[in-house]
């Protein structure tokens, strides 16, 4: 509790201080802003990797057929530092996932949050503005 | 009348506090420097010109949001505040932003930029999308910074691409010319409390900015780290390169103490970037 406490108070006083971010390398290289898209879906596998995690979701298409979407996130430190662990989704979850698209059309995206059955979402503490990567010390977004 | 007294007595109360904690001294280390040592989450260091050119890397990267972020957690204190209340951050020189171009070299990398998305080839993705080491400004400041010091020397570990700089503070002079390094050769001395740093050898293939997307070998830089209150650093990063400004530039940041308990971790770049098959349309890699 204390430290949920001192978080807090540091988030808010950081806040006001209001200091652009300087992540690994521009969102814009790969991602398209204008192309947002939320995925419904089953946890295939998350890799663990250096210098972004990957998440992948099996999510059915309209004529019946499986696309395996797969979401880029923030580096592992960051999101061992936000709370995430191995086992904060597992394959065969049901997860709705935000992000934006990649330029390129396929089935691939950076992540923004991921929304687990029981309501609670987690950021993704990638480059996606609003996944906490650069905005946020939290975790878990408040329900 | 009660409300009076209370309202004095508060504000003499933090006229003491305030005296007490201006007299705060660094703690020092066993060859009696201030001691720096420990995790650091670096804030604010970034050169952002104010009548740059746009640059297609902009969008959704430094986006001005708020950034709390993972680290800050150290920064406490009154005079933490009160220091940080006080901080300018980014380029303070020259004071309105606008930065000293040649203009040859202004409107090459402008034309440079136009190229950087989609990438006409490799040479125009930004360094760090290929795992490059950071240079002497950019990288990822969501990731803490670790400062050991010994006698003779002060090493400035970046967890991210596990970079690691000894400056040299017992004398010595820099290496030879012809040796060029992505991080520069740093030689370091003290002047009173503040380190002072002077970097030169760089070589060519680092960025310093989203919109300056290279510098030459000719870039000398000097850095000032004075630590200031008890978890903040003040940092000055003063920047030189002939080849493409007249004059030197100045960025103002600071690192704030991390959490106690922050510990590096690995942050190997190499292990499974995906970047560059993504931005050439190349097939994914196969499961690892």
């Amino acid at each position: 509790m204390t430290s949920q406490c001192s978080l807090i108070a540091t988030v808010a006083l950081f806040v006001a201080a209001a200091i652009p971010a300087a992540a690994h390398h521009s969102f814009a290289s790969e991602f398209d802003s204008n192309k947002p898209v939320t995925i419904r879906g089953t946890i295939n596998k998350m890799d663990w990797v250096n210098p972004h995690t990957w998440i992948y979701v099996d999510t059915k298409n309209a004529d019946g057929s499986l696309t395996t979407w797969r979401f880029e996130m923030g580096p592992p430190n960051a999101l061992l530092r936000m709370g995430w662990r191995k086992d904060s989704v597992t394959p065969g979850t049901q997860v709705e996932i935000t992000g934006y698209r990649a330029k390129d059309g396929d089935a691939v995206a950076n992540a923004k949050t991921v929304k687990l059955p029981d309501g609670r979402e987690l950021f993704a503490s990638g480059s996606a503005p609003g996944s906490g990567g650069e905005s946020s010390g939290a975790a878990e977004k408040k329900q | 009348m009660k409300t009076i007294a209370i309202v004095t007595l508060a504000f003499v109360t933090a006229l003491l506090v305030d005296a007490q904690e201006q007299k705060w001294v660094a703690p020092r280390t066993s060859d009696d420097h201030p001691d720096m040592q420990g995790a650091w989450a670096r804030r604010g260091t970034r050169i952002q010109e104010a009548n740059g050119p746009v640059s297609p890397l902009g969008e959704f990267s430094n986006t001005g949001q708020p950034y709390p972020t993972i680290f800050n957690t150290g920064v406490a204190t009154a005079l933490d505040r009160a220091t940080l209340a006080a901080q300018k951050t980014g380029v303070v020189d020259p004071a309105d932003r606008v930065l000293p171009w040649r203009p040859d070299a202004d409107a090459a990398r402008r034309e440079f930029i136009r190229h950087m998305i989609p990438p006409a080839s490799l040479k125009y993705v930004e360094p760090t999308a290929r795992c490059v080491l950071p240079g002497p400004v950019d990288g990822d400041d969501r990731s803490p910074f670790f400062i050991v010091q010994r006698p003779g020397s002060f090493v400035l570990a970046y967890e991210y691409n596990h970079v690691t700089r000894v400056i040299y503070t017992d004398g010595r002079p820099h290496v030879g010319k012809k040796l060029r390094f992505f991080m520069g050769d740093s030689i370091g001395r003290w002047e009173g409390d503040t380190l002072v740093v002077d970097t030169t050898n760089f070589n060519d293939k680092t960025s310093l900015a989203q919109t300056i997307p290279y510098h030459s070998e000719e870039l000398h830089t000097a850095e000032r780290f004075t630590r200031v209150s008890p978890n903040l650093i003040e940092y000055q990063l003063t920047l030189e390169d002939p080849k493409l400004f007249t004059t030197p530039i100045k960025v103002a940041g600071y690192f704030a103490a991390a959490p106690k308990d922050t510990e590096p971790m690995e942050f190997a770049c190499v292990e499974g970037s995906q970047t560059l098959p993504n931005v050439f349309g190349i097939e994914f890699a196969p499961t690892r």
